[in-house]
């Protein structure tokens, strides 16, 4: 078995589709709570100690967004009490936690998605549509640390050569200037090896493949299939009015019935899929070790 | 059979008054492994354009080019895209995108080839060439010979019939640079696959050759084995000079020499059979008493975590000395002048220029006291004429140790490299340096200007200036230093004359010294061994 950032790309955009699209759609807080926890377990394995200013972030952010909605709406039955002549109340507060659990869950959710969805993924996927568009991405992604090693090691001659050691801002600028129109000159002079280089390798002939590093295993497969049942339950159990939520005029949420539980629980289960690959992979390399 | 054959073929460039190539007439057999040299602006370049279609410069042509018995006005595009490779000279700039296993499948998607086969010649090719390794890696995190490894090998996923090569190693230190040549000939003698190849770094890549072609001014001078070739062209000084070593021994000992040694077991034999009783006069050289430079114990790293590149280094430089550091990449030469221009500041240990600290020296280190040309020398200029550069910085033209009348008018991006180096030497005298710091001044220069450059620092010193250069040239090193050091893992190792310096090292030495070593030590310059053999 896999992790989920070694499945097909094609794979994971279909797991961040289904996970995302249904945390943003349903308000019913047992689908956000356990997306959130979905996505910050996911988040934790993968990065370990890392990105603790994000959790930080994270949190004050989550408070901000309960809290300024109360202050900005007075819906609700339940008074809690009255600011500058302004009721506040309990509905405003449990909208407010309810839609701040979505968007932590979703910023969760895409804050993964960008660390698993390196540029050779989303080239694929984008080679699939169109292999020129693929090409000139890969082209930009290329050209992006050239230009920036190339400001950086101008800047520094220049520097040896006696400019940026003045005090007067304007004369700072107009160097930095200076280097920035030299490096565009640069660039163009680049650009024209570069383009000889594609010609020269067939660029003009006319249609091209998208030459790809992905194959579809059979995890993918079993993968997929899992995502689409317990998609479908959610989806289903979502259209079917027993994951709804009301807040207003006061908190009314859909009653508990098979369905509902079922479409709860699928959706916890999705959440926890990648967490629970990762830990699979993890103790299986523990005991072919211990084979070993 | 012959593969390729050029009819009575002339080029003129737009708005130019001489041709770039005059009637130029060859034909080289399938197999063979062509080596074609001439100074700088010969026309070199501008003939191997014209033998591959997608490259070939505008401008007024005549005579015919063909490639197994068809002309290539009449290849289709993808025959000439696949029949004929070309690799140019910057490695940089000829990867097209982001990742190595890309840029080898690069040519093959071009050719709307499908899934499977493209992914089994990358897989082919990446094996052959050892790319494995670092198949999935970015490619700006390559290094420079990887970065021509890749080029050349995803060249060779398009099974070209030929392979043509300007100057491909001119960008490479010299390790990398012979690990390349040694790909070229493997590709060569494995595959029987046709190469020409330019060249400056003759002295490696003339043994490997089965011809050598001799170009100047636009016209072929010789074309033959790489013996003869040069026994032709033996009175011209300019091109000889860039011959290999033991050539030139042989053609100064013997000018009627028929045939001449070229690697440095022939020419090693020769000077056994004839000249065993060789003594040099031990020789001394006196440096100034005063210290120009004075590193003690610097440490240095870029990040806390990461490894220390300098490692204690304590190094003295006398006034008024050429001082060369010689040694691998990555064993912190660059990072040594970049501490010494204060461009980064080292974490312990002292740096003194004129025995005062660098640290005291503030705002006005780079006036009057210190300049660093860096090893892309195009960095220097952000002006679009030469003289506009000049003239902001104050150069004055007439205290220049060359003449720079020729460079003035033109883009310091269109310049060669052997100009280039000069133009920005003529930008960084402006502030009337003491200490001049140069990072690689000979790399992708060809002979001639290299010879212009060491001049132009013999001048600079007798001027009063001290001179420290970092180069992998040994033979550069040899000639114009009066002091060599030799880095290793962020260190100096060894620090003496050059004589004494490269004849004990047994492999990190000219080649002139290899020859001679054994029957006399101190000599490692073709001069030298000229001078001595004589008496």
């Amino acid at each position: 078995m896999q992790t989920l950032e070694e499945l097909h790309p094609v794979t994971i955009l279909l797991y961040f589709l289904a996970v995302t699209g249904i945390t943003m759609f349903s308000m019913h807080p047992a689908v956000l709570l356990s997306s959130v926890v979905g996505a910050v377990l996911y988040f934790i394995i993968r990065n370990r100690k890392q990105h603790r200013k994000r959790h930080l972030f994270s949190v004050i952010l989550f408070l901000i967004l309960m809290l300024i909605n109360p202050l900005m709406s007075h819906n609700g039955v339940t008074v809690l009490f009255v600011l500058n002549d302004n009721p506040v109340t309990l509905e405003a507060l449990l909208y407010g936690a309810d839609s701040a659990l979505m968007i932590t869950a979703v910023l969760y959710w895409l804050g993964t998605f960008s660390q698993i969805m390196t540029s050779e993924k989303i080239l694929y996927l984008f080679g699939k549509i169109s292999p020129k568009i693929a090409l000139i991405l890969s082209m930009t992604l290329r050209f992006i640390p050239l230009l920036n090693q190339q400001v950086r090691q101008v800047s520094q001659t220049q520097k040896a050569l006696g400019y940026y050691e003045t005090d007067n801002i304007i004369d700072t600028v107009r160097n930095k200037a200076r280097v920035l129109d030299i490096v565009l000159t640069w660039a163009i002079e680049n650009g024209i090896v570069t383009a000889e280089s594609m010609d020269a390798r067939g660029a003009n002939i006319g249609r091209r493949t998208s030459f790809s590093v992905f194959h579809i295993r059979k995890e993918d497969v079993y993968f997929s299939m899992i995502l689409i049942i317990l998609t479908a339950v959610t989806v289903t159990a979502m259209l079917r009015h027993t994951l709804t939520i009301e807040f207003y005029p006061a908190v009314t949420v859909s009653g508990c019935s098979i369905l509902n539980l079922s479409g709860i629980l699928a959706f916890l289960a999705l959440t926890l899929m990648p967490s629970a690959l990762q830990a699979e992979v993890a103790l299986k390399w523990k005991y072919l070790q211990s084979k070993i | 059979m012959e593969i390729l054959t050029v009819e009575n073929l002339n080029f003129t460039y737009p708005l130019c008054q001489k041709s770039a190539i005059q009637d130029i007439s060859f034909q080289i057999q399938k197999g063979e492994l062509i080596v074609l040299c001439g100074a700088t602006g010969c026309g070199k370049s501008t003939l191997l354009r014209m033998c591959k279609p997608e490259l070939m410069p505008n401008g007024q042509k005549s005579g015919r080019v063909f490639l197994n018995q068809k002309e290539l006005s009449q290849l289709t595009p993808e025959e000439s895209a696949v029949r004929i490779g070309y690799v140019m000279q910057n490695p940089e700039q000829q990867i097209v995108t982001d990742k190595v296993w890309h840029e080898l499948a690069y040519g093959l998607e071009n050719l709307h080839l499908s899934q499977e086969i493209i992914a089994r010649r990358v897989a082919e090719m990446a094996s052959y060439f050892g790319i494995g390794a670092w198949y999935e890696k970015a490619t700006s995190e390559l290094s420079g010979g990887q970065k021509q490894l890749l080029n050349l090998a995803s060249v060779m996923v398009m099974q070209p019939e030929i392979l043509i090569l300007d100057e491909p190693t001119a960008q490479l230190d010299p390790i990398a640079a012979s690990d390349f040549l040694s790909v070229i000939r493997k590709l060569n003698q494995d595959f029987g696959l046709t190469v020409i190849l330019t060249e400056h770094r003759l002295e490696e890549a003339i043994p490997l050759c089965d011809r050598l072609m001799i170009m100047q001014s636009g016209r072929i001078l010789a074309f033959d084995e790489p013996k003869k070739a040069i026994i032709k062209i033996k009175n011209d000084k300019k091109l000889l000079y860039a011959m290999p070593s033991a050539a030139r021994i042989c053609l100064a000992l013997h000018p009627d020499a028929e045939t001449c040694p070229l690697t440095v077991r022939e020419g090693k034999a020769l000077l056994e059979r004839y000249y065993q009783h060789i003594s040099v006069p031990e020789q001394s050289r006196q440096h100034s008493e005063k210290k120009a430079l004075e590193m003690k114990e610097a440490y240095f790293r870029y990040e806390r975590s990461s490894p220390d590149i300098l490692q204690g280094v304590n190094l003295t430089v006398y006034e008024n000395e050429i001082f060369c550091i010689l040694g691998e990449n990555g064993s912190g030469k660059s990072t040594c002048l970049k501490a010494i221009a204060n461009l980064v500041k080292i974490y312990s240990g002292e740096i003194k220029l004129f025995d005062k600290n660098l640290k005291k020296y503030k705002n006005n280190l780079y006036q009057n006291c210190l300049a660093l040309l860096p090893q892309d020398v195009r960095t220097v200029f952000v002006r679009n004429t030469v003289r506009k550069e000049l003239e902001e910085a104050g150069t004055e033209l007439a205290l220049l140790p060359f003449d720079a009348e020729k460079l003035l008018d033109r883009h310091p991006y269109d310049l060669s490299g052997g100009e280039q180096q000069l133009a920005a030497l003529a930008r960084v005298l402006a502030a009337k340096p003491k200490i001049l710091l140069l990072d690689e001044p000979t790399k992708g220069i060809d002979a001639a200007s290299k010879q212009i450059i060491t001049e132009v620092l013999r001048n600079l010193k007798q001027a009063g200036m001290t001179i420290i250069a970092v180069t992998h040239d040994v033979e550069f090193a040899a000639e114009c230093a009066d002091r060599c050091a030799m880095f290793f893992r962020g260190r100096v190792m060894a620090c003496d004359m050059p004589e004494k310096f490269f004849s004990e090292n047994s492999f990190y030495t000219t080649s002139v010294s290899r020859m001679t070593r054994e029957f006399c030590k101190n000599i490692v310059t073709v001069e030298k061994a000229v001078r001595f053999c004589q008496h």
